[in-house]
């Protein structure tokens, strides 16, 4: 048993202010910190104010917990099946204010209060929050073509900043550090913008070309972004779809049986775009985007995307409900491989940009589940993960840069994860913030 | 009220997307590849204007309360957390 020590604080703007925490490290230690922790947090921490934030604190009372990964659920995903599917948008922003958000379990004081003052303000007036995500969602497609992306709708958040860039070092701090409580708040917007949109499309008539939605898939960073954008750039005219739903890799592919459901009660169709990569040198992409966005994939939300997200994937093609759907014309599914882009491609132009893209299913026929790779080993995934953060973070420190809040987003915001996960990923997570974080930055996850 | 449903429709379209993400991978044109990357700098000024409208007109979700901090900004209890190891 071993406590956890944090410093973290934020401030009445939201700000943080971060300094090293000190864990408590050999095992001769470890037995006489759980007893100093338990009166520290019973009896010593109440009276001083400058202690009293340096545990994970529960949700608060009374609020809905976000359960275990599973079926229906992501690590930081909200639960698929918060929202009825065949119910409309009106109903679920009802449901929104009469359940609330469903909080993290443990989390940080600093996370904690950063989630509680978005959670409250999304729930206190889901239709105003519903309405910045539709108006996003048109801008990064148009008002005939709305793209609806999870992610966007963190740029609606107090401290996370208008851009898709961070404008400071403030604003980059705050996205590399709170991520994960921003998640489920952002998907409840999203999906009830999205659920609005579908409620437009299904009193169209029945034949409008517009009556079919496009929903991507895959791990993060594996090129989902790029389905969207290169069937845009492709596709021109062409892609008359009345919705896009551009998934977030976090989801672990949850909303695909979701979205269908709600896509028949309304009469819809559907084209799912499937885009398979290799996690194994995917973390990589995950990193740069992070330098240029601020918002990091945590290694666990990563792996689970890949290896739960392939799971969930193919039992959602073997349901005798999508299979349903496909037989009736109302739903299909496209995969690609796009494989690795070939740097040589950016100064030899005659050579192609992804030399190994290929189709995962024949033309003309939906994708099955067994035209997909085996699901990766979430251990194997795991341990290549790592190896890149830490390659990442060898050569940014002898850059002379400050990976401190990098390693907080990527490596120490999954210790609250670790007492669902199983004994090797819970030793290779802890190994890997030792080596990383011997001044314990990264396993104390502050700020 | 039923929809017509041609089942072939939504694979032709499928086909089609397919297709032509496949063919646009496997070049390197400079022209496209410029064409997109202006159209991505264009939709992520959109998505900023959007979004500075939209806090203009609401305030930033999430926002401290102007009332002095009460239950709603000291959520919890602190606890102790344990990690097996």
């Amino acid at each position: 048993m071993q406590i956890w020590w944090r410093n973290d604080r934020v401030d009445s703007a939201g700000q943080c202010s971060v300094s090293p925490g000190e864990a408590p490290h050999s095992s001769r230690l470890r037995a006489w910190s759980a007893v100093v922790g338990l009166v520290v947090g019973a009896f010593i921490a109440p009276l001083c104010p400058a202690r009293a934030a340096e545990l994970l604190v529960a949700a608060p009372q009374g609020q809905a917990v976000l359960p275990s990964p599973s079926a229906t659920t992501s690590l930081i995903g909200l639960p698929v099946d918060f929202f009825d599917p065949g119910a409309g948008a009106s109903e679920g922003r009802a449901r929104l204010q009469r359940v609330g958000i469903p909080r993290f379990a443990r989390l940080s004081p600093a996370e904690r209060v950063i989630e509680t003052r978005l959670a409250d303000a999304v729930q206190r007036d889901p239709a105003s929050a519903v309405q910045g995500m539709r108006a996003l969602a048109e801008a990064s497609g148009s008002p005939d073509l709305p793209v609806f992306e999870v992610d966007a709708a963190k740029l609606l958040f107090e401290g996370y900043g208008s851009g898709r860039r961070p404008a400071n070092a403030a604003e980059l701090g705050f996205r590399l550090r709170f991520n994960h409580v921003l998640h489920p708040s952002a998907v409840a917007i999203a999906r009830l913008a999205f659920l609005e949109r579908l409620d437009q499309l299904s009193a169209l008539p029945d034949d409008d070309v517009h009556r079919l939605i496009f929903v991507t898939n895959g791990g993060c960073a594996a090129g989902k972004g790029d389905l969207l954008t290169l069937a845009r750039s492709a596709l021109g005219d062409k892609a008359q779809f009345g919705a896009v739903w551009d998934s977030a890799g976090e989801g672990d592919a949850l909303e695909n049986a979701w979205i269908l459901r709600a896509a028949q009660k309304r009469r819809l169709k559907v084209l799912f775009g499937f885009a398979q990569a290799d996690p194994a040198t995917r973390y990589a992409s995950v990193l740069s985007r992070a330098e240029l966005s601020g918002r990091v994939v945590d290694v666990l939300t990563f792996v689970d995307s890949y290896s739960h997200g392939a799971e969930v994937f193919r039992n959602f093609l073997a349901s005798g409900e999508y299979r349903a759907a496909v037989a009736s014309g109302m739903a299909t599914t496209i995969g690609i491989a796009p494989g690795e882009f070939d740097l040589a491609s950016l100064k030899d132009r005659s050579l192609p940009e992804y030399p190994h893209a290929h189709g995962l299913n024949p033309p003309g026929q939906a994708l099955e589940v067994a035209h997909l790779a085996e699901p990766p080993n979430k251990e194997a995934s795991l341990l290549a993960a790592l190896e890149i953060l830490e390659l990442h973070v060898q050569t940014a420190r002898a850059a002379g840069r400050d990976v401190g809040p990098l390693l907080v987003g990527a490596l120490g915001r999954t210790l609250k994860f670790l007492d669902d996960e199983e004994p090797a990923v819970r030793d290779l997570i802890l190994r890997y913030s030792e080596r990383l974080a011997p001044e314990s930055a990264a396993r104390d996850g502050q700020g | 009220m039923t929809v017509k449903v041609e089942p072939a429709a939504l694979r032709r379209v499928a086909k089609d997307v397919q297709a032509a993400l496949l063919e646009r991978l496997a070049q390197n044109p400079s022209d496209s590849s410029a064409a997109e990357l202006a159209d991505a700098a264009a939709r992520e000024e959109r998505l900023k204007t959007a979004a500075e409208r939209w806090k203009e007109a609401f305030g930033p979700l999430g926002a401290p309360l102007s009332a002095p901090p009460d239950a709603t900004e000291t959520p919890g209890a602190p606890e102790p957390h344990t990690l097996p190891r």
